[in-house]
């Protein structure tokens, strides 16, 4: 099982990435070429969508802590959604979750993103 | 196996294979090729200066409750147990992290350094 990546712009400064397959050493630099090529400087938040992703192995998790490092030296906001058991398992492992923004569903995603939105416009007005 | 990581397919396909027999759920099956991996890949990375031929052996046993497989291979000493830095690790985009889910998803893991070659054997108990 190979890795697919699906990127969409969602708004002017979001995109979402969504992963199906397998996230391991083989497909890891794929992944990390993708983004390169894809998240530019104008990108301030970033949704991983991991509902068909199926296996995470330590080489994927190093591309995903680079994005979000890249992501919160600009002061962003970087997200994962719909983390399978067996994914968020590998997460707990090794103790990063309460270090992330971690959706489980889409539901809960877009009402977070709805307030953050409202949060902006009220700071506008 | 060749000392590639590309090879990490073929051993997924060894891997089920041999314990297809067993009819284990799909969680055992997905952490033991979660955890061969991550053993394979720190024998790659951490062996030195490898000949891109040179093999990495890798055996399954079955001994009932348990699978045991062991990694055996001819690079510089280097025990992944001496590696875990879970609890002091900051940034997880440097890796390091293989050898804590290898802890984590196996019953016992054990290093012996025989005639020259490093010897890695992890136990996963299937009952």
């Amino acid at each position: 099982m190979g890795l697919e990546i699906e990127i969409n712009t969602d708004t002017r400064n979001r995109k979402s990435i969504s992963l199906s397959g397998t996230l391991d050493t083989d497909t890891a630099p794929e992944l990390q070429e993708k983004l390169d090529q894809e998240i530019g400087s104008d990108v301030q938040v970033l949704v991983i969508d991991m509902k068909n992703l199926a296996f995470l192995s330590s080489a994927g998790i190093r591309v995903i802590f680079k994005t979000k490092k890249l992501i919160d030296a600009r002061q962003g906001k970087f997200m994962l959604v719909n983390l399978q058991p067996q994914v968020r398992k590998v997460f707990e492992i090794i103790k990063v979750l309460d270090i992330m923004d971690v959706f489980n569903n889409q539901a809960e995603l877009d009402d977070y993103l709805a307030a953050m939105q409202n949060k902006v416009l009220d700071e506008d007005s | 196996m060749s000392h590639n990581p590309g090879e990490c397919k073929r051993l997924y396909k060894f891997l089920i294979d041999a314990i297809d027999h067993l009819m284990v759920s799909e969680e055992f099956i997905h952490d033991l090729k979660l955890v061969s991996e991550e053993l394979l890949v720190n024998i790659i990375n951490h062996g030195g200066e490898f000949n891109t031929d040179e093999i990495v052996e890798v055996t399954l046993t079955i001994d009932d409750p348990s699978v045991h497989i062991t990694f055996i291979d001819s690079g510089r000493a280097f025990n992944p147990l001496d590696y875990d830095n879970t609890d002091t690790r900051k940034d997880f985009s440097e890796g390091g992290m293989g050898i804590t889910l290898v802890k984590s998803l196996t019953d016992k893991q054990k290093y012996a350094r025989i005639r020259d070659r490093n010897q890695f054997t992890i136990t996963k108990n299937y009952i």
